[in-house]
């Protein structure tokens, strides 16, 4: 096919261009049996595609499933339910090593003191501390609590929720 | 059928506070909506999901709808961006099922008559890449112009342009490759 491209013809196929145009390639597809073919090919797919695509329907309940769920499925979207299990398998494995730790006593030596009455700043309003005791032990147990919250936030929001949810909505 | 400035007042309203009135604009925009999404995930069930997380999502940005762009584009914009999300969130579910449908397509081709193009054109979408089918689908609709279908799939004129054209010749090509396949077959 040296005279014609396939985008003439199917901007011939769309009613595009010219009268002078569409002439020249209906005069080509008479004329021209590698043109006619491939007219034929792209007519195919041409009528195919305009009879798959009307719009579609969907269901009657439609309207009131959105309206029902503008205030109930908001929670956690950004994390899907794999994603989630995901994150909640790592809280799970660094709270489990960190307990392991505490358990073995790693964290015992580690307590010290931060000197604050060194630091000069004027202050006759409140008395505070000369120093503030650090003790990692605590602050690990304190993460391990709050990686727990977290987990069992996780598991409601993006695992047990949209699976009760999908199920509720499959029976109804 | 509402205006645009009377559809502003409804939205300005439903900010306000009238919740119930986003029905309207609902019942509205489903069907065009469900079709997006449909033709983006495949699946009847699921798109509804989707076009429902679609409305409810807008129903959340309303405040944020700057009223540059039409409403529908906007809300339609939303609605392909969930069904996008969505499908690749759940892109093996979708690849083992699409993988189930060319099977059941490849047997029914031999129970059906051998000229019926349209088997093969249907075999040939699957192979599009998703951009392209979702394009030149809404293309073909035509409910919307061109401008607004490419603003509807955040795409430029000019690559919709292209991705239609180019979408209808790879089916073309496919086609002919699958014809001259079952020619030899004979």
């Amino acid at each position: 096919m040296e005279n014609i491209t396939d985008d003439q013809l199917l901007n011939f196929l769309d009613d595009k261009g010219s009268e002078a145009e569409r002439d020249g390639v209906r005069k080509l597809i008479s004329t021209n049996a590698e043109v006619k073919k491939r007219v034929e090919e792209l007519h195919a797919v041409h009528s195919f595609l305009q009879n798959q695509n009307k719009i579609e329907q969907p269901s009657k309940i439609f309207t009131e499933k959105v309206m029902s769920g503008l205030h109930t499925r908001q929670a956690f979207t950004f994390l899907s339910p794999r994603n989630g299990l995901l994150l909640l398998a790592g809280l799970s494995v660094a709270s489990g090593l960190a307990v392991m730790m505490v358990s073995t006593g790693s964290f015992d030596q580690w307590h010290t003191f931060f000197n604050i009455g060194q630091i000069p700043i004027k202050n006759n309003l409140l008395k505070l501390p000369t120093s503030i005791p650090f003790d990692l032990k605590l602050t690990v147990k304190i993460f391990v609590l709050i990686n727990v919250v977290i987990g069992f936030v996780l598991l409601d929001r993006t695992i047990l929720r949209p699976f009760f949810q999908r199920r509720a909505e499959r029976f109804s | 059928m509402i205006t645009t400035q009377e559809e502003y007042n409804l939205i300005d309203r439903i900010i306000a506070g009238e919740e119930a009135l986003y029905a309207t604009l609902v019942d509205k925009y489903k069907n065009y909506a469900y079709t997006i999404a449909l033709k983006v995930v495949e699946n009847r069930a699921e798109a509804e999901e989707v076009a429902q997380d679609g409305f409810i999502k807008a129903f959340h940005y309303l405040k944020k709808f700057n009223r540059e762009a039409k409403f529908s584009t906007w809300l339609y914009r939303i609605v392909f961006n969930t069904a996008i999300s969505y499908k690749r969130k759940n892109k093996q579910q979708f690849q083992s099922i699409e993988n189930s449908i060319v099977e059941y397509a490849e047997r029914a081709d031999n129970e059906i008559e051998k000229e019926d193009k349209r088997v093969f054109i249907n075999q040939a979408m699957k192979k599009l890449s998703e951009a392209d089918r979702v394009a030149v689908q809404l293309y073909y609709i035509k409910e919307y112009s061109l401008e607004e279908t490419a603003e509807i799939l955040n795409q430029n004129i000019n690559t919709l342009k292209v991705r239609v054209h180019r979408a209808r010749q790879r089916l073309a090509d496919e086609l002919k490759r699958i014809l001259q396949e079952e020619a030899l077959t004979l």
